[in-house]
């Protein structure tokens, strides 16, 4: 009786430890330069949680950096819950996060959130993600410009996929129907696999996400990309024009990025060795393939240039959330 | 390559010392985390992926392959010893399997899971070695207006869970449904029934709901008892601990349907092991010679539902494998995975990366042979746990649910979620209404909006749309005849009988 009494007991603390072990692992750090921590709001696997395990990695290989730096998941309240964690640890030299727009739109649209990304100290905007727009490989349409002209013709028949309605992809419609004088629908799903299908299906005419979505299957010949957002080509799909290229103003469409941020009064020494190991990164040759196969555009932007880029970007999108009466925050 | 010349190329490159044993670590780790709610195969594939990349491809997708379906066969244990389901698929193993552990038919139960997860498992990746192709075809082919048809077959089947009175397991669906629609909607990006908590605009997380209503509100339910007797009565002799030939030959015909069901809508992303789980539950009940067992323990309604949840592995490796299209959590996780080893998941990987794709198959094989022997020689301790005096188990059980609901997202306000949620499941059972029905329409109800949304959309608000399409069509047909079924059939007089009894 007492031996399974002992036996019970001894299972629930193995359990226990278990669960304590996986709080220990994700949150010890170490190296030369102290325990490094980066948060992502992201669950494992999610884009975000992927690009900063490959950026880790890419600095780790290049023995930019001593040690694989551990990577937090906190993805509760999509990027509040990851704001909160940073700001909880205020001062904090061995915290950074990898940003990305969501960080801007999400606590506009809620009330007293109580937290924002300005709170947050600046380090570098490592790269931009330029949307390409991509169809079924057998649609009818091969520019961008020829989905708009079908649009014009019949407003709302056309269907653009895509995620939540204050996604990237989402405001950059209606910056684009505002432009364009165009109107379509929208799709809306919570993963890319049930986007990429709907254009398979042809229940969807068009989809906008990232280069590194789509890139398998437009090798694959199922999908093909009609443009790229922005005015700059892309390494990746070199022969695809851009939408300034077709003669479409994309000026103000909101831009994804990926940034890395320290916790709130980070240390300027810290700040200083961040920007370092980042600016090593961007010119190793890992980096490049990485940024070229993903469709990303290196920037580094650091210091002014990149508070100002924060800035402009918040003005996009604080606007176009303004407009569809989801900000919540003024 | 055909299939045939893969897998044995496959088994060529899984069988070696490296291979075999990080498959055995990523088995045993992952019954491990399977028996404990809360901490998933996503989470501690986290854990190990900056291990794992630095291992060869194969050997890091094999050990993580491993977890995953090694954690479904962990995820009885929990379900049948303390009625704590750890995932949405086990939700269906606890409405037997517990029962059975009342009876003092843990081991059983426990063993006949080991074994169906075994043969089904097995279907699954059959399944997967050579219908991949085809399955792709159907997978993409299922768009909103098909899981529209199949949530509203699933809900209907939902009811039929109910036990004696359709009633309550409306009531019991309607909470459910209910308490998935808050969070963030997905269309607007409107908050609702959030109450301005940060916490809730995700929606409710899953574990704290399942374990509170199972778990916490049957421990309440029991304290109330104030009894020194054992509540279960556990047999000393090992030969009935362990399932009989008899036990066996009963539960065949179950296990191999759950395993064609859930390789089937496993297929599905989204709503793969869940659907499959209680849709081949309600298939074993209909079928079964001894249908009044059912909900009462049936060792056919412990089969069934482990079946389809282990089969489903097979059929969710099809997207994930076949377009880069993950159908899961951890199906998630196993594509970020493919994505660090540098090998770009999607329609080509199997022609690009064959070297690393038939391996991790092949793996599957082994692997679950490796978890039957893993797993049977436990059953019998685990069965005589039982034995512990309530007034360690129960403090045990809260433990075990308090770790479990936290390490998700290491919230105190989970932990809460799961007190409230504890004490609907005490007042449900108070009056009788099954609590089965809440959870599974809890999981099915966001897709199911969200899919009859899309298809109004799709169609500019035209139900039309359901009846053009093929698989919708014949799904919706079910559905009518189902509910014609339920209507009209035995359950409906007994449905009248009650309300009469009520007026009186």
């Amino acid at each position: 009786m007492s031996r399974f009494r002992k036996i019970f007991t001894l299972a629930i603390a193995i359990l226990a430890s278990l669960a304590l072990a996986a709080c220990g692992g994700s949150s010890s750090g170490g190296g030369e330069s102290g325990p490094v921590e980066v948060v992502t709001h992201n669950a494992v696997g999610g884009g975000s949680d992927v690009f900063t395990r490959q950026m880790i990695k890419v600095m780790y290989d290049n023995k930019i950096i001593p040690t694989q730096w551990p990577v937090r998941n906190v993805p509760a309240g999509d990027s509040i819950g990851a704001m909160s964690y940073m700001i909880e640890r205020k001062g904090n030299a061995g915290l950074i996060a990898q940003v990305t727009p969501t960080w801007l739109a999400t606590p506009m649209t809620v009330a007293n959130a109580q937290v924002g990304l300005s709170m947050l100290t600046p380090i570098s905007l490592v790269a931009t993600e330029p949307q390409v727009i991509v169809t079924n490989a057998s649609s009818q349409f091969n520019t961008f410009a020829d989905f708009v002209d079908a649009a014009k013709a019949a407003p709302d028949t056309l269907v653009q996929t895509g995620g939540s309605s204050t996604a990237n992809d989402a405001l950059t419609r209606l910056v684009l129907q505002d432009t364009l004088g165009a109107k379509w629908k929208f799709l809306s799903f919570e993963d890319t696999g049930s986007r990429i299908t709907a254009l398979l299906r042809d229940d969807a005419n068009i989809m906008l996400g990232s280069a590194s979505d789509v890139a398998e299957q437009v090798k694959a010949n199922q999908l093909k990309v009609i443009a790229v957002v922005g005015n700059e080509r892309l390494e990746i799909f070199p022969d695809v024009s851009t939408t300034v290229e077709q003669g479409i103003d994309s000026a103000n469409v909101p831009v994804q990025f990926r940034a890395v941020m320290g916790a709130p009064d980070m240390p300027a020494d810290a700040v200083q060795g961040y920007q370092d190991n980042l600016s090593k990164m961007v010119e190793t040759e890992d980096w490049k393939t990485l940024a070229k196969d993903s469709g990303l555009v290196t920037q580094n932007l650091q210091d002014d240039e990149l508070t100002k880029y924060l800035q402009e970007q918040t003005d996009i999108v604080g606007g176009l959330l303004a407009n569809l009466g989801l900000r919540k925050d003024q | 390559m055909n299939a045939i010349d893969g897998l044995l190329h496959g088994l060529q490159a899984a069988i070696t010392p490296t291979n075999l044993f990080w498959l055995l670590v990523g088995c045993l780790l992952g019954t491990l985390v399977g028996i404990l709610p809360g901490l998933g195969p996503p989470a501690t594939i986290a854990i190990l992926l900056p291990l794992a990349t630095g291992f060869e491809p194969a050997t890091g997708l094999i050990m993580m392959a491993g977890i995953y379906y090694g954690a479904k066969y962990g995820g009885s244990t929990t379900s049948i010893l303390l009625n704590i389901p750890g995932e949405s698929s086990s939700v269906v193993t606890c409405i037997d399997g517990y029962e059975m552990a009342k009876q003092g038919r843990a081991g059983k139960a426990l063993g006949i899971a080991a074994i169906a997860s075994f043969v089904a498992g097995t279907i699954g990746v059959i399944g997967l070695t050579f219908l991949a192709p085809l399955a792709a075809d159907v997978a993409v082919n299922f768009g909103p207006p098909e899981y529209s048809a199949l949530m509203l077959f699933a809900l209907l089947l939902v009811i039929m869970l109910a036990g004696d009175s359709m009633l309550k397991g409306f009531i019991s669906m309607f909470i459910g449904l209910f308490l998935a629609t808050i969070g963030t909607d997905l269309f607007s990006g409107e908050q609702r029934f959030t109450g301005g908590q940060i916490e809730l605009a995700g929606g409710v997380e899953f574990i704290a709901l399942s374990v509170g209503i199972f778990a916490i509100g049957e421990v309440l339910v029991n304290i109330e008892d104030k009894t020194e007797k054992k509540l279960f009565k556990v047999p000393s002799k090992l030969s009935e601990l362990l399932p009989s030939r008899q036990d066996i030959k009963k539960s065949t015909p179950a296990m191999l349907q759950g395993g064609f069901v859930g390789f089937l809508i496993g297929i599905l992303p989204g709503a793969g092991s869940t659907v499959a789980s209680f849709v081949s539950y309600i298939i074993a009940k209909r079928t079964s010679k001894t249908p009044e067992e059912f909900g009462k323990g049936s060792i056919e309604g412990v089969a069934a539902p482990e079946a389809a949840n282990n089969s489903e592995t097979g059929g969710a490796m099809v997207p994930l494998l076949t377009m880069g299209i993950p159908g899961s959590g951890t199906g998630a996780v196993l594509l970020g995975a493919l994505v660090l080893y540098g090998l770009n998941p999607g329609p080509l990987l199997f022609q690009e990366h064959a070297d690393v794709v038939w391996p991790i198959i092949a793996s599957m094989y082994l692997g679950n042979i490796a978890l039957l022997v893993m797993n049977l020689p436990m059953v019998p301790l685990f069965a005589k746990l039982l034995n512990t005096p309530y007034k360690v188990l129960y403090p045990g059980i809260l433990l075990i649910s308090v770790v479990g609901v936290f390490s998700v997202n290491f919230s105190i306000f989970d932990v809460w979620m799961l007190v409230v949620f504890g004490l609907l499941g005490y007042a449900m059972r108070k009056l009788d209404i099954p609590p089965a029905p809440l959870v599974l329409a809890f999981v099915l109800g966001p897709i199911a909006e969200n899919s009859i949304r899309q298809s109004l959309l799709l169609s500019d608000n035209s139900p039309i749309i359901y009846l053009q399409r093929p698989i919708s069509a014949v799904l919706i047909v079910l559905a009518v005849l189902l509910l014609l079924a339920l209507s009209f059939g035995r359950r409906t007089r007994k449905v009248r009988e009650q309300l009469i009894d009520a007026d009186a």
